[in-house]
């Protein structure tokens, strides 16, 4: 079964994946000059809970509604950098952020969602979308503005279909929402 | 940074580094917050190898 889906769609939804985002990390004034730091992501998908893009997209739309409330309205939508997973298990993803590698044993485990921290997403020939990792440790927004400007929203490549878009989702509340405990010692 | 970049005078920026693209324009800001590239297909499995990338752009306000 292929976790991926090809029906369009006029709005974002949560689990679209996207190629070839760049995205604008910081800019700063040294001197005379305005520097401008940017990060481009061969792959990300979206992570921004779905109804909320739902409502959101439907409140820009009732001219009625938006005009009465822009409480529903989305000022930014969260995306996840997805990895290829030849490079994350290298632990090259990152130029300059050297990472560690993951040894065969725990690339099963990634690929099976085995360990929490990461998300794996099976290749997609037809999208041209390789295996990809996604680790939830790395994750960035977008003005919600700029994401709908058709120049970003050609960066779509596919979606992950209900059922897996749901597991990515549930997957990546746990994994923010976890509790970390100090050692314990036995009493 | 959105809100900063705004309040400056954005025909006032001009590009000290890169000189593909052209100096002194609105225009050139918009490109670079969302410089997204099209969905055309690449040959064979080029998909496979794309990297995430990280520039520093510096832009002259004089």
């Amino acid at each position: 079964v292929s976790p991926y889906t090809s029906e369009p769609c006029a709005r974002y939804r949560q689990g679209d994946v996207l190629r070839d985002v760049t995205v604008v990390t910081w800019a700063e004034q040294v001197g005379d000059d305005m520097l401008v730091h940017e990060l481009s992501f061969p792959y990300c998908v979206v992570l921004t809970q779905e109804c909320d893009l739902e409502q959101d997209f439907d409140n820009r739309n009732s001219p009625e509604r938006f005009a009465a409330s822009q409480d529903k309205i989305l000022p930014t939508i969260l995306f996840c950098p997805a990895y290829p997973l030849g490079d994350f298990a290298a632990g090259t993803q990152f130029p300059g952020m050297p990472m560690r590698k993951i040894n065969n044993s725990e690339l099963d485990r990634v690929k099976k969602n085995n360990i929490y921290r990461y998300h794996f997403l099976p290749e997609n020939k037809a999208a041209q979308i390789p295996d990809l990792v996604l680790d939830f440790k790395h994750y960035f927004t977008v003005p919600r503005e700029i994401a709908y400007r058709d120049t970003f929203k050609a960066a779509w490549r596919t979606a992950l279909g209900d059922l897996f878009r749901e597991h990515l989702s549930s997957r990546f509340a746990h994994y923010l929402s976890r509790i970390g405990l100090p050692e314990t010692e036995s009493a | 940074m959105s809100s900063y970049l705004k309040d400056r005078k954005l025909s006032d920026y001009k590009l000290a580094t890169d000189t593909t693209r052209k100096a002194s324009s609105a225009t050139l800001l918009e490109s670079t917050i969302n410089s997204t590239k099209d969905g055309i297909s690449r040959a064979g499995e080029a998909y496979k190898k794309s990297r995430v990338k990280t520039v520093v752009k510096r832009y002259s306000l004089k």
